[in-house]
């Protein structure tokens, strides 16, 4: 699935996130949110990026806390005083999994190879091969004595800089292919499902009531 | 924009800091997600002495922007909480090193500049994420980030003083008059 990814244009990767993360904004089903978050989740895995569970579970403990303070709708229960109201309930999870479920969205589908527009664009690529330098130096830096290390480090990347240009880390790194067809189909199969999901209770509204 | 820049190569490099930091910053583990050191503000402070002032704005997009593709988060909140927070902290900072420089250290001025950040993270949130509850966590979140500004203001208050690199850009800038 790596593979699969990393041969996509990360434009094409883009503009699948954007719409996928707009259809998952305007997800007004609570279920079909948490289904949607366990999908990014799962593709986040197949790709190869880390995934720890619990700071995703404090996220949305501490929204969903957060929401609980302030009492909306039916007491589900009471905790000593504390009432647990569902619209409350319903309310901080809501929000919670949006947090965390963009979170997913991006990591799945935004790409460093992405090469954005303008000044700023060519700014930023200069600022990535620079970071493939100190990558390749980071063993300068020493915690022992961090001030002159850091400064050594400063040093030799300016000067490699200064030098005629040779190839960066990130320029010796294989080109990684052309897409294939079937590279295409989960981002495309994301983007159909998301937007069916968003979709569905309003067609299942309209199918209900449909003149006979 | 590009009148601005007077060394690409040096914007660059602090920029390429920015990143590294974030890198180092985001294999610490952390009690909560939403406690932040701020390493990567470090190479802003430091640079605010060898930019001008529309380097160092571009120098905390660059930041956001490097951020927001490296950790892949350009489509999340974190984006956006980030990205309102560093400009506020670097226009902050850069407002108090032009205006202030001779009543605040790098210390004064990183700790103005969290509370700037910190203080624009939690309006954010308030008005998106938490709503009026927001308050709620904001004594640990101003605590924690008005500790880390210290360290980090003590670190380039420093790394200024011993920095040959520095010293050379100074240098450098001064030719340029």
């Amino acid at each position: 699935m790596k593979a699969m990814f990393k041969r996509l244009k990360p434009e094409f990767l883009f503009v699948c996130g954007l719409v996928i993360m707009i259809c998952f904004i305007f997800q007004g089903n609570l279920i079909f949110r948490a289904f949607q978050v366990f999908l990014f989740v799962l593709l986040s895995l197949l790709l190869g990026k880390r995934f720890k569970l619990l700071p995703n579970l404090i996220m949305l403990l501490s929204v969903t806390l957060i929401y609980l303070i302030t009492p909306r709708g039916r007491i589900l229960f009471s905790l000593g005083g504390w009432a647990i109201t569902q619209g409350s309930l319903f309310l901080g999870l809501y929000r919670g999994l949006l947090l965390v479920g963009l979170i997913y969205v991006s990591r799945c589908f935004i790409s460093p190879r992405l090469k954005l527009p303008g000044i700023i664009g060519s700014l930023l690529g200069d600022t990535f091969s620079c970071f493939e330098l100190i990558n390749e130096n980071k063993n300068l830096f020493s915690l022992r004595r961090p001030f002159v290390s850091l400064d050594e480090m400063m040093i030799k990347i300016s000067r490699q800089r200064e030098e005629p240009a040779g190839l960066s880390g990130a320029q010796k790194e294989e080109a990684p292919g052309r897409a294939r067809f079937g590279d295409y189909l989960v981002p495309v199969f994301l983007l159909i499902l998301n937007g069916g999901l968003l979709a569905f209770p309003y067609l299942w509204g309209w199918f209900q009531n449909r003149p006979v | 924009m590009s009148s601005v820049i007077r060394d690409r190569r040096r914007l660059t490099l602090l920029g390429a800091f920015c990143l590294f930091l974030s890198m180092v910053e985001f294999m610490i583990p952390k009690p909560l997600p939403f406690l932040r050191l701020g390493l990567a503000n470090l190479p802003i402070l430091a640079g605010l002495s060898i930019l001008n002032p529309g380097e160092v704005m571009i120098l905390v997009i660059l930041k956001i922007l490097g951020q927001g593709l490296i950790n892949g988060t350009l489509f999340s909140y974190i984006f956006l909480f980030s990205a309102l927070g560093s400009l506020a902290a670097g226009l902050v900072m850069m407002l108090l090193w032009r205006f202030g420089q001779r009543f605040f250290s790098y210390i004064g001025i990183s700790i103005l500049g969290a509370l700037a950040s910190n203080l624009t993270q939690l309006v954010f949130s308030m008005l998106t994420v938490f709503g009026k509850e927001a308050w709620l966590i904001a004594p640990p979140f101003l605590a924690v980030g008005t500790v880390t500004a210290i360290l980090l203001g003590i670190f380039a208050q420093r790394f200024s003083l011993v920095s040959q690199w520095m010293k050379e850009e100074r240098r450098k800038n001064e030719g340029h008059v």
